[in-house]
């Protein structure tokens, strides 16, 4: 910009009267140049605000993109999540447990109607396409459930489930979760056993 | 060819491998982490990991565990008629990781990196080589643990420090606890100090929240279920459950119905339990870490190196007491950048592609920035505590180095009767003073009326876009409310289109703040202070003019530089 200036003062000089007042003319060009870099800082500044504040409205913009997203997004998780099973598997669980304590109670009516509450759960989950495994008597699949302890079971094979206290449960071939069994163990022998020929 | 990494851990073992430059751990059998358990069955039939595990109580006789805690020691196992080393189990182990990698990588499996505690002695390292051998594999290195875990931390994060570091690597697993200084500087990573305690971790936890189930039978039924092997594989994985929860809710609820039966009638366990009561009891073990983690530091001889950070390994560190107690004694940052559970066999996979020449990636993982709290009263300076509560501490929820999107919640407590409302303000950053942090955003929320101390849940949740919503809500009641702020707003919560050009201005001169220097930048700083002081007016106006003069000079000198 200075180059525009000292042209303009050059110019003025050199049209003006040679034996004229030329110093008030290289004042008049000086306040000039003040109040015109002045101006021209003015403009910069106020561009500069302008910008700032258009970088503002745009982050504020940018902003309310993320919250739509994210909302979005929330709600889509939401809606795709798997379901979780845990809680009804864990019901039909402590159904059998209850049914076995009614048993132990000689509360038969009450077993059977328990019985007939699990079957009910279980026709649920198998519409839904989930089954539970849990079967006594064989050996115990370490693919399905895991071994948690051993009871004693004299009228069953040692090793062989004697008792389901989680039951698996699947999902097409997929397991769901791993189910908990107790195995069957023979009782000690008696003490006086091997004392008898 | 492809190099693989495998963590050959004490409880469990994970095999990984460079894909596209980036560590991936590989599923066995359908999980990354395979429980290091080997059934020798009857039939010959030799079964590893989760099925094994499955099988041990049902065959003791014929399984064997954490075989590592013997390798390279003058001892056989007597296992299903035969004497076996240590390393012959181990090998099995290794196996299994190598078939169970080929079967979803296509891949074969040679040439290796093989993690070991970094005490590990020579005999033991002897060991695990053979082990190695026997397993068809090609062990191109063993590497230290902590040196593992730290070398897939650095590919997390984006250090630009040119100084060697001190990095203080915590590994608390289920079973075992380890801690190591590392010395690093560029590729070169030393050891300086290792501490632990070989039988501690996670399972403590759940021991003492099993404890604590057995002693509510006890108080509220009379009833001793301690020989029930039902009841206590149900009570074992209750407790293990109810320690998991805790790390992200503040209590947790216990219904498990059928428990057992006393005298014929059935029993059910009911009650909840809070992150305060599972924290009191754990504390003591967490602090025994910590005391072992300040030897680890004081045996390193540091001088005058201070510390940088902590890398948190083991899944037990997921528990926020644990964080909080590494904050409390060290005052550095914690970084919890990569899963926890496969840090190390992660970082094998970054060594195995380093010694074979192959490019590494950075890890991009995105964390917060700053730690994410709100304001509550309470003392929030120790040293300066005067038995007077102030309304000006700072609670963190999602601390800093968090991985998102992370949920975090905290509970605190009214503080009068029958309080009616709660100003709810969220802040960032890192001072203990809310005030000497950033505000996100305030909301109103109304209380049912309760008594003093009554609990109230805090819940931040942290996602990607860089929105928090914040939950809050009183237990046992219905009355909730979610509020999404957006943490871009941090920088205040601009009231008028001027206050926000205000903003940007000081925005744009902090940023401008990096690139200057001398005088042009003590200048800036001077401004932003003065700024800082005052209120609006025309003398803002002047001090934001001449900032923007400031800038506009330097950005007129940086263009005519470049051009």
């Amino acid at each position: 910009m200075s180059w525009l200036f000292s042209w303009f003062r050059r110019s003025v000089e050199a049209n003006g009267d040679a034996s004229g007042d030329s110093r008030s003319v290289a004042q008049v060009v000086t306040a000039l140049e003040a109040s015109l870099q002045e101006g021209v800082q003015k403009l910069a500044r106020l561009q500069a605000r302008h910008g700032a504040r258009l970088e503002e409205i745009e982050n504020k913009v940018e902003g309310g993109f993320a919250d739509l997203r994210s909302a979005t997004e929330h709600a889509a998780r939401a809606a795709s999540a798997p379901v979780r099973w845990d809680d009804l598997l864990d019901a039909a669980d402590a159904l059998d447990e209850a049914e076995r304590s009614a048993i132990a109670a000689g509360d038969q009516p009450m077993a059977d109607g328990l019985r007939a509450v699990v079957t009910r759960v279980g026709r649920f989950l198998a519409q839904q396409g989930v089954r539970r495994e849990g079967r006594v008597g064989v050996p115990p699949d370490p693919a399905l459930v895991r071994v948690i302890g051993a009871v004693e079971a004299p009228a069953m094979n040692e090793g062989h489930v004697a008792r389901v206290v989680r039951a698996a449960a699947m999902e097409g071939g997929r397991l769901l979760r791993e189910g908990e069994v107790l195995v069957a163990r023979r009782p000690p022998p008696p003490p006086n056993a091997e004392a008898n020929p | 060819m492809t190099t693989f990494g495998i963590d050959l851990g004490t409880t469990n073992s994970v095999i990984s491998r460079l894909s596209e430059g980036r560590p991936t751990a590989i599923p066995v059998a359908g999980e990354v982490i395979v429980p290091s358990v080997v059934c020798f069955r009857d039939d010959g039939v030799v079964v590893v990991g989760r099925e094994a595990r499955n099988l041990e109580l049902a065959h003791p006789d014929r399984t064997v565990r954490s075989a590592k805690r013997r390798i390279g020691q003058d001892f056989a196992y007597d296992v299903a008629g035969r004497r076996l080393r240590p390393e012959e189990v181990s090998a099995e182990v290794l196996r299994a990781l190598k078939r169970g990698a080929e079967a979803v990588t296509g891949e074969a499996v040679r040439e290796v990196v093989i993690t070991v505690p970094a005490y590990f002695d020579d005999a033991q390292r002897r060991g695990t080589l053979r082990a190695g051998e026997l397993a068809g594999l090609d062990v191109l290195r063993l590497l230290n643990e902590p040196t593992s875990a730290s070398l897939v931390f650095d590919q997390a994060v984006a250090s630009a420090a040119r100084d060697p570091e001190i990095v203080l690597v915590y590994d608390l697993g289920g079973g075992t606890f380890d801690v190591s200084v590392l010395e690093v500087f560029g590729e070169v990573r030393e050891v300086r100090a290792t501490a632990g305690n070989t039988h501690l971790g996670g399972d403590d936890f759940d021991d003492k929240l099993l404890s604590l189930f057995l002693d509510l039978l006890r108080t509220q039924h009379g009833a001793d279920v301690r020989d029930d092997p039902r009841a206590m594989a149900r009570l074992r994985r209750l407790a293990e459950d109810t320690k998991i929860r805790l790390s992200t809710e503040t209590e947790v609820a216990i219904a498990e119905e059928f428990i057992a039966t006393a005298g014929g009638r059935p029993l059910h366990l009911q009650t909840r339990v809070t992150r305060r009561q599972l924290e009191a009891l754990i504390r003591p073990l967490l602090e025994s870490t910590v005391e072992l983690a300040r030897r680890a530091v004081s045996e390193a001889n540091l001088g005058a190196q201070p510390l940088t950070r902590v890398c948190l390994v083991g899944g037990s560190t997921r528990i926020p007491l644990c964080r909080e107690v590494l904050d409390d004694a060290f005052h550095v940052d914690v970084r919890e950048d990569v899963d926890p559970d496969l840090a190390v066999g992660l970082g094998a996979a970054v060594q195995a592609g380093l010694l074979k020449g192959e490019p590494i990636e950075r890890i991009l993982v995105d964390v917060s920035a700053h730690s994410l709290g709100i304001l509550a009263m309470g003392r929030h300076d120790a040293e300066e505590d005067d038995g007077r509560f102030t309304a000006d501490t700072f609670v963190p929820i999602i601390r800093r180095n968090t991985v998102l999107p992370a949920v975090r919640s905290e509970e605190l407590y009214t503080a009068l009767d029958d309080q009616e409302t709660i100003q709810v303000r969220v802040f960032q950053g890192e001072s203990p003073q809310a005030s000497k942090n950033t505000p996100v955003g305030t909301f109103k929320y109304d209380l049912e009326p309760v008594p003093e101390g009554s609990p109230v849940v805090f819940q931040l949740e942290y996602d990607l876009d860089g929105v928090v919503r914040v939950s809050v809500s009183q237990p046992e009641t219905k009355n909730a409310k979610t509020v999404a702020l957006r943490v871009a707003d941090a920088s205040g919560k601009p009231s008028d289109a001027a206050d926000r050009e205000s903003s940007a201005i000081v925005r744009k001169a902090r940023a401008a703040l990096a690139r200057l220097e001398g005088e042009r930048r003590s200048r800036l700083e001077g401004l932003l202070a003065d700024l800082a002081a005052t209120g609006s007016g025309e003398r803002r106006t002047e001090i934001e003019d001449a900032i923007l003069d400031l800038l506009l000079d330097a950005d007129g000198d940086e263009a005519a530089s470049s051009g």
